[in-house]
């Protein structure tokens, strides 16, 4: 009986252990913090898909990996986050080519205030 | 008249015609306060370097070459300074932000420590532009200490 009531014990524990764990997604990287589900919801559509490992194309992964982002040195963060709001106020990003072949994938105003704030806030804090 | 000298002629007047197209030379400016020079910021040999290495460049103190007078290596010129001011002009440092100041310093550690700037092109003509292993490291300590007093 009382074999029995420690392992169940250690199950329950084991399983509090799992689930502490569990914002570890299956990458192994940090999520959560660095996105608010919005500003991950606006990448996710309109970014990630050239800039993620899985893209075709190096030089959209060398510009920029938005999963790399929490894994920067702070210096490199704000230098990327400032990239990042220098390509949106020119309109530069998604590529004019990407938007003639998928019209979709332009940026809408209130999609490019989300990542402008969002990246100038960040920004910001790590700034004195 | 032989035909060579008739092709002779008419690029001499090719030539002299496009000295009259202007060349929208950006020009010189006197270094105001906003200057890295006058910034604290600087100074000494560091200084020194990115006078002599990319004042050409990115201020607003060109030493203009003769050939910046003649088309059309003037076009080129004035292109090449109109796109290297708009990247970075360290006569106006003071008026970029925190944030932008982080971006450029971490752009000149990637462009001078990967030898991108000085440009080749650049430093075939202007040979003591050229920064050698020292110089290079004290620019690159010199920015991380920039950006370490800016960053929280």
């Amino acid at each position: 009986m009382k074999i029995q009531l420690s392992i169940i014990f250690l199950v329950i524990i084991s399983g509090l252990l799992f689930i502490q764990s569990s914002p570890v997604n299956q990458n192994g990287q940090k999520s959560g913090s660095m996105f608010s589900a919005e500003v991950k919801k606006v990448i996710d559509e309109k970014c990630y898909g050239c800039h993620s490992a899985e893209s075709k194309s190096r030089d959209a992964r060398n510009s920029l990996m938005w999963d790399s982002l929490p894994n920067l040195q702070k210096s490199k963060l704000v230098a990327t986050l400032d990239d990042i709001i220098e390509v949106l106020q020119e309109n530069k990003m998604p590529p004019a080519g990407t938007i003639k072949k998928y019209p979709e994938m332009r940026l809408l105003p209130s999609e490019k205030k989300i990542l402008q704030s969002w990246a100038e806030s960040r920004a910001d804090s790590l700034l004195k | 008249m032989k035909a060579a000298n008739k092709i002779l002629i008419a690029l001499a007047g090719v030539f002299i015609a496009i000295q009259f197209i202007p060349s929208g030379m950006p020009e010189n400016k006197p270094e105001e306060k906003n200057s890295i020079v006058h910034s604290n910021l600087i100074a000494g040999p560091v200084l020194e370097q990115i006078r002599k290495s990319c004042f050409d460049c990115h201020s607003n103190q060109v030493q203009f070459p003769w050939y910046s007078k003649l088309a059309p290596s003037s076009w080129l010129l004035a292109n090449h300074i109109r796109e290297g001011r708009s990247n970075l002009n360290f006569s106006e440092w003071e008026n970029y932000s925190n944030r932008e100041k982080t971006g450029l310093l971490e752009e000149i550690k990637d462009e001078v420590s990967s030898g991108k700037m000085p440009p080749k092109s650049y430093l075939l003509i202007h040979r003591n532009a050229k920064l050698n292993t020292e110089e290079i490291s004290a620019l690159l300590k010199w920015a991380d200490k920039e950006t370490a007093k800016i960053l929280e």
